[in-house]
């Protein structure tokens, strides 16, 4: 080994690094020993290494910052709490929501929707619904691709997501698959997989068992929800949380609900 | 806290208190600056809260982590493709000395924004060597790129340090110029 490759090895070992089971590491620190030229260079080398490392660990890191870490994740390691939203974000939302929630509440009273029963209750949770906005707007990570509708659930399924085979609407049964994603939400497990038609992404969630299904009703009756710029329909059905998210107003949702299967709701 | 072993189960408190300062500075030295790299560091827990758990072998917690947090700058640099640009750099000059007495006496927040002067390609891989002792097949773990190309990245990488260390008018260590920016953002910086 010439001293120039000795170098080419030498200099890309950390200063405190030993030599290891590499035969051209080794026969480098050898040579060390051997030149006294390459061993004046490489102290030197090792010393400006040395310098920089350590006085680029003193740049400081702010403290505040581990504790938004903390706060945000809530200490819980594998729940995703969306810690990203700040507090007065996640404060407005609180109140659209809840202003929201109330005004649907009262246009589904007037529409005569069909009265609450036992175990209808397992809904999206408030907190599901605040998230989901900003969910979107971070453009989350998704695991598989494909447009194929089959293999995304088929795919979620596999990997520890809730089933969604027993719960998809037979209305997105033909539309074109796009990705999905398994995730953790309030400690339960989600399915998402998400759909284009018609230029838009049509985004279904199956959250795992939130409760006992009402033995008296398999599947609830779609709740729609605005906010912002999303729409959102949530029902229950096989003691699973489904919700369909969708860009634009409720309008565009209730399609996927028309002429369900005799009685399925 | 001591590296985990293949099996153990990983308290989250623990690994932000070991890992976030870091993961903050590998990410200011990618990104240039606090409030990014705030982020980019917040972004990689929030990764591992949700995905943490599909690491099977424990021990490669750090390589997972640094990893992540390349990746999102990757992705974060995507989104910001106009407003990314970082200095352009003159070509280094070969064979530049700096006396490491010179780079001890040099403030961490200097040495910082010299780093992230730096060529990207260059620089990533010189931040992992640097500030995390990572020797060059970690870096190639992390970045995801052959032992070859780290090796000569980190050359070329340590060149260009030394060229733009040696470069600066001022004397090392005075603060001025574009130097100190790193300090000045950290107190700017509210919280």
């Amino acid at each position: 080994m010439n001293r120039d490759k000795a170098k080419e090895i030498l200099q890309v070992h950390p200063p405190d690094a030993h030599p290891n089971d590499d035969p051209d590491v080794r026969r480098a620190f050898e040579k060390l020993s051997e030149d006294e030229r390459l061993k004046a260079w490489y102290e030197e080398e090792k010393a400006f290494d040395r310098a920089v490392a350590q006085n680029l660990k003193r740049f400081p890191a702010p403290s505040a910052l581990k504790e938004e870490i903390l706060e945000g994740a809530n200490l819980r390691p594998s729940v995703v709490s969306f810690p990203w939203i700040r507090p007065a974000y996640a404060a407005a939302a609180a109140i659209v929501l809840l202003t929201a929630l109330a005004w649907g509440f009262l246009v589904m009273d007037r529409e005569g929707a069909s009265p609450q029963v036992a175990g209808e209750t397992s809904r999206a949770s408030p907190e599901f619904f605040g998230d989901l906005p900003s969910f979107f707007e971070r453009e989350p990570d998704y695991d598989h691709f494909s447009t194929d509708l089959a293999e995304l659930r088929r795919h979620v399924r596999d990997h520890g997501g809730p089933d969604p085979a027993d719960v998809f609407p037979a209305s997105l049964e033909t539309v074109k698959g796009s990705r999905c994603r398994v995730f953790e939400q309030e400690q339960k497990r989600v399915s998402l997989i998400c759909m284009e038609e018609q230029n838009s992404v049509i985004h279904f969630f199956v959250i795992e068992e939130t409760g006992p299904a009402s033995p008296a009703v398999t599947r609830t009756e779609p709740r729609f929800t605005e906010m912002g710029d999303w729409s959102f329909a949530d029902w229950n059905e096989s003691g699973k949380t489904c919700v369909l998210a969708i860009r634009g107003s409720k309008e565009k949702l209730k399609p996927y609900f028309q002429a369900p299967t005799a009685g399925q709701w | 806290m001591s590296a985990p072993t293949q099996n153990d189960a990983i308290d989250f408190e623990k690994l932000v208190e070991s890992y976030y300062s870091s993961l903050y500075r590998f990410a200011y030295s990618l990104s240039g600056n606090e409030a990014d790299a705030w982020d980019l560091t917040q972004q990689v827990f929030i990764r591992w809260a949700e995905k943490g758990d599909m690491l099977r072998d424990k021990s490669k917690v750090k390589s997972w982590l640094f990893t992540t947090l390349y990746r999102e700058f990757l992705r974060w640099k995507r989104k910001n493709r106009k407003l990314y640009s970082m200095e352009e750099l003159a070509p280094a000059a070969e064979g530049t000395t700096v006396a490491s007495e010179a780079v001890d006496r040099t403030d961490a927040s200097v040495l910082m924004d010299t780093l992230t002067q730096i060529d990207e390609t260059y620089r990533t891989p010189l931040s992992l060597f640097y500030l995390e002792d990572m020797t060059y097949r970690e870096i190639a773990d992390v970045l995801e790129v052959p032992t070859g190309t780290v090796m000569s990245r980190l050359s070329r990488g340590k060149e260009q340090l030394r060229q733009r260390l040696s470069s600066k008018n001022e004397p090392v260590g005075n603060g001025g110029g574009r130097s100190g920016q790193a300090s000045k953002r950290q107190n700017d910086r509210k919280r």
